[in-house]
């Protein structure tokens, strides 16, 4: 444990967290953390942008330029301030409501432009702040506060929706595997493009009670036999994979062109048609 | 020396919006407001601005809050529609004191509408469009060369007060074209917004204890700015439920910087042959015109008539209408919609007074001879 | 001149927007008078009858039609639509092959075979617009000098001549 990483980034003051006992969100976070540290990026030019959720709370325990924004907006924002200003490494933090439900269309659309932003999803299959209501990552079958019956809509595979859409870096992460899941962050902070890293993570205080699915302790077991890496996967059958979630680099391309290069060519077009 | 051009109203507001420093835009397509996205796509790259088509309206005023956030001046343009959809993120950019200019050309509504036809139903929706509320500052222009002048307004206060302001017009003035005088540069008066004079260690993003307008830093300068929709302290981190003051501190600081500042540098209005008006006519942007005929020809015949014109709209200038509307006998209000302006004015007349409402909402607009009826039918009422 | 009120309707793409554009340049920047320049929009001005038109004013003028001093009309179906408010004073110029019906009786109502014209002197009868701006410029009593020089400065310089030609037709075959 390296406590340098906290003193150095956190809002020491703004602690504790308002995240539950065995919350996913703090690995996260520390993942991230450092994947900076480890970069030695410029923290003066990383600027952290959230949306709503316990996930977007995150950069309320930032020492960094952050911007707790609106629910599902955080990609939105994050657009605006990376073109304005191309040098920041723009990182959002989102959750599985705020960037795949309220603000899917913004999250397809920052792909669909391959801008240069890493976006976090800390995806806990469930709405935690408002207190456990499905959300387009629940499983079908799960008990949440409002599929009390069983959750009966088909969820999103965010990391088939972001490659379809266009995202030229593509990621899943684990809690459980937290020392790989800083390792992809890392690349994803590197890569020039849209990066999106999928974090799966538990929710004990309300997924995991609700799905009786025991402690924190217990929920992070489950991903053991869960977790099946790319590589191995590929080597298994569709049943064999039924129930699996395939964790690892899905997508890491450098065929597309950035969104700022791509304008600074339209600058470009527009000061020689002026001049011509 | 500038020149005389002609061109239309949206077309004055892209090209002031460059002229006095906006290099970021971002909008999303919708009639009647869309030749301003147009005319900044063309224009604002060879200026080296950035021009983004968005996905929608919220992700519009989104990145516009973003790229103000850098440092930049940022707008959008939309209609009523649009606007609708802007409101919650324009309420975060009031909460974080976010400087941006949004304009709102207003077409007929409720819904869809029309969209080809104008309307001036929007006037209540820029002061409480948004949920929670706050201070706001509004501008209605009544000409092209008003839109011109009144877009370097807008953005002035906007970076001084450190709030967003709306600029409000209908769809006749967008698509009209006028002759204008467009100034040189060296006839603009530019406003930019202050920086931080602290240390990086020292600085606050935000000022509550006084009206003063606290200097807005940019991202990516050090100064780890936090910025966010929740209630917070002047640290810009959230703070608890348990402190009951945070709130109303920070509504209590919006309202000061603007209250404090209103009469000398914020409030504008034009008072046409009020001198002695038995009947005042109060109407806004392009009815305002028909009124002001409507006017003139009133006195012709005799009848003491003169129109109060608010420009900037929000914060209403109740205090001196009151004082100008004292020894009048009647009031009547001009308006294409069914009577917002109407009901502001209503705080500021006696019961004695009467108030006609001339307001129409059927797409047309409001002709000066309708307006010279109810000056006729107003200056029948003995007091 | 108090306030003169001038309407160019026809068909979408017989350049009536462009009339418009011209004669407010020319009212505006060159007789330095205030002027409201209104357009058909959107739909209304992709193909169907559409109009431009322009209120010329000493002062500052509201921006509304009320009875038009001058109107142009090139397609039957726009002279139909957009004589309502005209009264026996409105001057109407008509296309004579293209509004067969123009009411006999009224009184001001000039008929000129501006696309006929147009399609002789320079080839294109797209050049009709330009030949009536040159029949209106003598009807208004405009200095042909001051329109030419529009016509130079408002014109992309590849279309400039047939154009001229158009002009100096259409303000010959008025008398």
């Amino acid at each position: 444990m390296n406590n340098d990483i906290y003193t150095k980034y956190l809002a020491l003051d703004k602690m504790p967290t308002m995240w539950c006992p065995g919350c996913g969100n703090g690995i996260v976070l520390q993942s991230i953390l450092r994947a900076v540290d480890e970069l030695n990026v410029d923290r003066d030019k990383v600027v952290f942008v959230s949306g709503i959720g316990c996930s977007s709370r995150a950069v309320n325990y930032l020492d960094f330029d952050c911007m707790h924004t609106n629910h599902g907006r955080a990609i939105a924002f994050a657009t605006g301030l990376k073109m304005a200003n191309p040098d920041l490494h723009v990182i959002v933090l989102t959750g599985d409501g705020d960037c795949a439900s309220i603000g899917g269309n913004h999250l397809i659309h920052a792909c669909r432009r391959n801008i240069d932003l890493t976006i976090i999803c800390m995806n806990n299959s469930n709405y935690g702040m408002t207190g456990g209501q499905y959300s387009p990552t629940t499983p079908i079958g799960s008990q949440t506060k409002t599929s009390v019956y069983g959750s009966y809509e088909p969820p999103f595979d965010l990391c088939k929706l972001t490659e379809s859409a266009g995202a030229t870096y593509v990621a899943r992460a684990a809690t459980y595997y937290p020392l790989q899941m800083k390792e992809l962050i890392k690349k994803a902070l590197q890569h020039h493009g849209l990066s999106f890293v999928d974090c799966a993570s538990d929710c004990p205080s309300l997924f995991g009670r609700l799905n009786r699915l025991g402690d924190a302790g217990q929920m992070m077991l489950r991903w053991k036999d869960r977790l099946v890496s790319v590589q191995k996967a590929r080597m298994l059958s569709e049943e064999e994979l039924e129930n699996k979630v395939v964790w690892g680099e899905f997508v890491n391309k450098d065929n597309r062109k950035e969104y700022c290069d791509i304008y600074a060519e339209n600058i470009a077009k527009a000061k020689e048609a002026a001049n011509g | 020396m500038g020149s005389y051009q002609i061109m239309t109203g949206n077309e004055a507001c892209a090209k002031a919006a460059i002229a006095c420093g906006m290099r970021f835009f971002a909008g999303y397509p919708i009639t009647p407001a869309t030749e301003i996205s147009e005319i900044c796509s063309e224009l604002l790259p060879q200026v080296d601005g950035v021009f983004m088509q968005m996905e929608d309206e919220l992700s519009s005023i989104g990145a516009v809050i973003g790229a103000s956030c850098a440092g930049k001046k940022a707008m959008t343009a939309t209609s009523g529609p649009g606007f609708s959809l802007m409101q919650e993120n324009l309420g975060w950019a009031y909460m974080n004191e976010i400087p941006c200019v949004v304009v709102d050309v207003m077409r007929k509504g409720p819904s869809g509408g029309s969209a080809t036809l104008p309307a001036q139903a929007d006037i209540m929706q820029t002061k409480w469009g948004t949920h929670g509320d706050h201070p706001n500052l509004v501008i209605m222009p009544n000409s092209v060369e008003e839109i011109y002048t009144e877009t370097i307004r807008a953005f002035n206060l906007s970076e001084k007060y450190r709030q967003p302001v709306i600029l409000l017009y209908d769809a006749i003035l967008a698509h009209m074209s006028e002759k204008i005088y467009v100034p040189s540069q060296d006839e603009i008066t530019v406003i930019d917004r202050p920086q931080p004079e602290e240390s990086k260690e020292d600085y606050l993003p935000f000022h509550y204890a006084t009206s003063k307008v606290q200097p807005l830093a940019a991202f990516g300068e050090g100064y780890h700015l936090h910025l966010s929709g929740l209630t917070h302290d002047e640290t810009g981190f959230p703070i608890s439920n348990q402190d009951l003051t945070g709130l109303q501190i920070t509504l209590g600081h919006l309202m000061a910087k603007i209250d404090d500042e209103y009469d000398e540098h914020i409030k504008k209005y034009e008072s046409y042959m009020l001198e002695n008006a038995d009947i005042i006519v109060v109407s806004v942007g392009i009815t305002s015109r028909s009124a002001k005929t409507a006017v003139r020809r009133a006195r012709e015949m005799g009848i003491r008539a003169g129109l109060f014109r608010p420009i900037t709209m929000w914060p209403f200038p109740h205090h001196d209408f009151s004082k100008i509307n004292l020894v009048c006998k009647a009031v009547v209000t001009a308006e294409m919609n069914i009577g917002q302006l109407n009901q502001v004015v209503t705080e500021d007349i006696d019961r004695n007074q009467k108030l006609v409402m001339k307001n129409l909402y059927d797409g047309n607009p409001i002709r000066d001879v309708d307006i010279l009826n109810s000056i006729i039918e107003a200056n029948k009422y003995e007091q | 001149m108090d306030n003169f009120q001038l309407r160019f309707a026809g068909t979408g793409g017989q350049g009536m927007m462009l009339i418009g554009d011209l004669m407010a340049y020319y009212y505006g920047i060159i007789d330095n008078k205030q002027i409201v320049l209104l357009k058909s929009y959107g739909p209304e001005a992709r193909g169907g009858a559409c109009r431009s038109e322009l209120i010329v004013d000493e002062e500052e003028c509201y921006p509304a039609v009320t009875c038009p001093d001058l109107l142009l009309a090139m397609s039957e179906q726009s002279y139909h639509l957009y004589t309502e408010d005209i009264d026996e004073n409105t001057i109407i110029l008509v296309d004579s092959d293209l509004v067969k019906d123009a009411d006999e009786t009224h009184p001001n109502t000039y008929k000129v075979p501006m696309t006929a014209i147009a399609k002789e002197t320079t080839g294109k009868t797209i050049c009709a617009n330009i030949v009536a701006l040159g029949v209106m410029t003598k009807l208004l009593k405009i200095d042909p000098e001051d329109m030419l020089g529009v016509l130079k400065t408002k014109l992309p310089a590849r279309i400039l001549d047939i154009n001229l030609k158009a002009f100096q037709a259409g303000y010959e075959v008025q008398s």
